[in-house]
């Protein structure tokens, strides 16, 4: 059905409606620019409401992982450097085993190796007490632990068991880095088994020669000891690559997540200040020809 | 004065029983009848006025030729309706009443979608959408009642629109309000806000189970900072979104989370566990995420909010495309009265010069006769 008529009083009823809308309209474009926000409430765009919670929600997690990571790569980079020390101390005790075993050495010379090696044992228990930021990382799930893992080598060094020696925890440390439940890298390492078989070499070599016994005797078991250390050292540099790429990872990530939030929830200031003025202008030309005719009647125009 | 104006009382309650002393104290005006759907108050009345004619009917007062004015003293809301039916007995189209009157009809459909019928005697006949009538005969047929009903979200009683019959008695007809703002506010009451607020809760319950269940360890307890057992010491109370409290307060709250699985003082076994919670389906939330439930849930609900705002603007446009059409009928334009003014004038004009040119042929042929 043609509409035959116009009231007056639908003109100005449709006047009064389409400023309003545009009123409206003008009102979220303002908001839209002065919170750099496009999303107030979910109906604005349901779609992208639910993409900025999940981005949000990814981000959180990111922030996570990437603070696991560095954490755990912090914590195996002194690690690998403990561990390259204590194959310093173990080549030494192999120098002076070797020395032993090849030459004769008079009492006192014996005495003075003796000496280094209760140095040695004192320096390997100080690394396998190593401590970063108040952390044991060679206590396992014990690195909270104000008591040092290994206990202190004694002055007699004949009442020294090695076996006893590890207090720490038997169980790992493992950080988070990702969203699956396997995806954990263990960052400590048990002081007991990785330092348990040095320890014990080292006593056995002062044994040997405190004894007069032969100190080549524990130039296998010193190797076997070193071999372990160095084993260790190369699974903390693998663990510690992976935690590295981790972090990259993480990192390229977020910025992806990042992107992903602002295309969501960002207004583009371009595009809303483009559709502010237009706005403004439809506005201006409703109120122009509102005006226009409501002034233009037959009642002006006819000479009565 | 000998021929006094005769008037009739429309509805002698309170309000009437008010007025009729005055009549007797003026002069010229005599009250000869009653018209009231009770009759035992027509019995009383005409105890009082021996001889005034009674009705049970406004129009049948009208129309006896009995009276020559009428005093309305109904309830205020047929006062429109009975002012039509008195006006138009008399013979006048009380068009002005009428405009009233569709106006508070337009205004009641709004509000509960009513439809109505006009009777032969002007009278409208308002009934609800299932047909359930709410006036007729310009009396209350079913007033509309509201009650108590479950208790709703805010722990609030929900309040049910029905209606009453005759001595006050709630009638619960489904489908009486099908339209308008009433009907609109329920549905939305009834369904998107419990489904949508039936989630939250199944969400809400989800996070306090599966969150409880790692911080007491299944009930067999973790370790918290001090070496404490959490088998007693949940992180959140509550069973619902509503009800979600965090129990772990005050400042040695984070010491009271079951970090470890151990006495081990560097222990994150369990810390872990609640970690891998974020990415673990959950069987209660159809086997997704919390963070994905989340986010689905916030997209649907967004999703009902624009389908609304849509069907809102849709609405609003039809509503305008029919208001317009009536107005093309019924409304006035300006433009077109005044020229229709002026087709009036100018015919009135062309009948002044018609019988001017009449009235100078007739002086003539005086003129000639003479």
């Amino acid at each position: 059905m043609t509409i035959s008529r116009v009231s007056d009083a639908q003109s100005f009823a449709l006047l009064v409606s389409r400023t309003g809308q545009l009123q409206a309209s003008l009102q979220t474009l303002e908001q839209q620019i002065a919170s750099g926000k496009r999303i107030f409430s979910p109906d604005d765009d349901p779609l992208a409401a639910a993409a900025s919670t999940r981005a949000q929600s990814a981000l959180a997690a990111l922030a996570q992982y990437g603070s696991g990571s560095r954490f755990g790569t912090d914590v195996l980079g002194t690690q690998d450097k403990a561990l390259g020390e204590g194959e310093q101390i173990l080549v030494r005790a192999e120098e002076i085993a070797t020395q032993q075993a090849s030459s004769l050495l008079s009492p006192g010379e014996r005495a003075a190796a003796r000496e280094e090696v209760h140095g040695l044992l004192e320096a390997l228990t100080a690394i396998g007490n190593t401590e970063l930021g108040g952390r044991r990382v060679f206590a396992g799930l014990a690195a909270d632990s104000t008591a040092a893992p290994f206990a202190a080598v004694p002055e007699d060094v004949s009442a020294y068991d090695p076996a006893t020696a590890y207090s720490g925890s038997t169980q790992e440390f493992f950080v988070k880095v990702g969203g699956s439940a396997d995806d954990r890298v263990r960052i400590t390492t048990r002081g007991d088994t990785v330092f348990g078989g040095a320890l014990t070499a080292l006593k056995d070599l002062w044994t040997a020669l405190e004894t007069s016994g032969g100190a080549g005797g524990t130039l296998a078991e010193l190797g076997t000891a070193r071999d372990a250390l160095a084993t260790e050292r190369a699974s903390v540099g693998a663990r510690q690559s992976e935690l590295i790429a981790r972090t990259s990872q993480v990192k390229s990530l977020t910025v992806e997540q990042q992107k992903a939030l602002s295309e969501a929830q960002d207004s583009d200031l371009v595009a809303v200040i483009a559709r502010l003025t237009e706005t403004q202008t439809a506005l201006q030309a409703a109120l122009t020809a509102g005006a226009e005719i409501a002034r233009t009647s037959l009642v002006d125009l006819l000479k009565l | 004065m000998s021929n006094p104006i005769r008037f009739g009382m429309a509805g002698i309650g309170n309000e009437g029983a008010g007025v009729v002393p005055f009549f007797e104290q003026v002069d010229d005006v005599d009250l000869v009848a009653a018209a009231d759907l009770r009759v035992d108050a027509l019995d009383a009345f005409q105890e009082d006025h021996p001889g005034a004619e009674t009705f049970t009917s406004l129009k049948a007062m009208c129309e006896s030729g009995a009276i020559d004015a009428v005093w309305i003293s109904t309830p205020s809301q047929f006062h429109a309706e009975h002012a039509i039916t008195a006006a138009e007995a008399g013979g006048q189209r009380a068009n002005d009443l009428r405009d009233r009157r569709r106006t508070a009809v337009a205004d009641l459909a709004g509000v509960v979608g009513v439809q109505t019928v006009e009777t032969a005697d002007g009278a409208l006949t308002v009934s609800a959408a299932n047909g359930a009538v709410l006036v007729d005969g310009g009396g209350v047929v079913h007033q509309l009642a509201v009650r108590k009903q479950v208790v709703g979200l805010d722990g609030q009683a929900l309040h049910e629109a029905g209606l009453a019959d005759r001595s006050g008695n709630f009638i619960a007809v489904p489908g009486t309000f099908a339209h308008g703002e009433l009907a609109a506010l329920a549905r939305v009451r009834d369904s998107d806000l419990v489904g949508a607020s039936g989630q939250l809760d199944g969400f809400a319950s989800a996070i306090i189970t599966e969150v409880n269940r790692v911080q007491t360890n299944g009930g067999a307890g973790a370790v918290d900072l001090d070496g404490g057992s959490t088998a007693a010491v949940p992180l959140f109370g509550g069973t619902d979104a509503k009800t979600i409290t965090v129990l772990l307060t005050g400042a040695d709250a984070g010491r009271r989370i079951g970090a470890a699985l151990s006495a081990e003082p560097g222990d994150n076994q369990n810390a872990l566990a609640l970690a891998d919670l974020r990415t673990t389906a959950q069987g209660a939330l159809g086997a997704t995420t919390f963070s994905g439930f989340l986010a689905g849930l916030t997209g649907q609900v967004g999703e009902s909010a624009a389908q609304a705002r849509d069907g809102a603007q849709a609405a609003e446009a039809l509503q305008q495309q029919l208001h317009n059409q009536r107005e093309s009928f019924s409304g006035v334009n300006l433009n077109e009265e005044l020229t229709n003014l002026l087709r009036y004038q100018r015919a009135f004009q062309a009948s002044a010069e018609a019988i001017n040119v009449g009235n100078q042929v007739l002086d003539e042929l005086m003129q000639l006769v003479r």
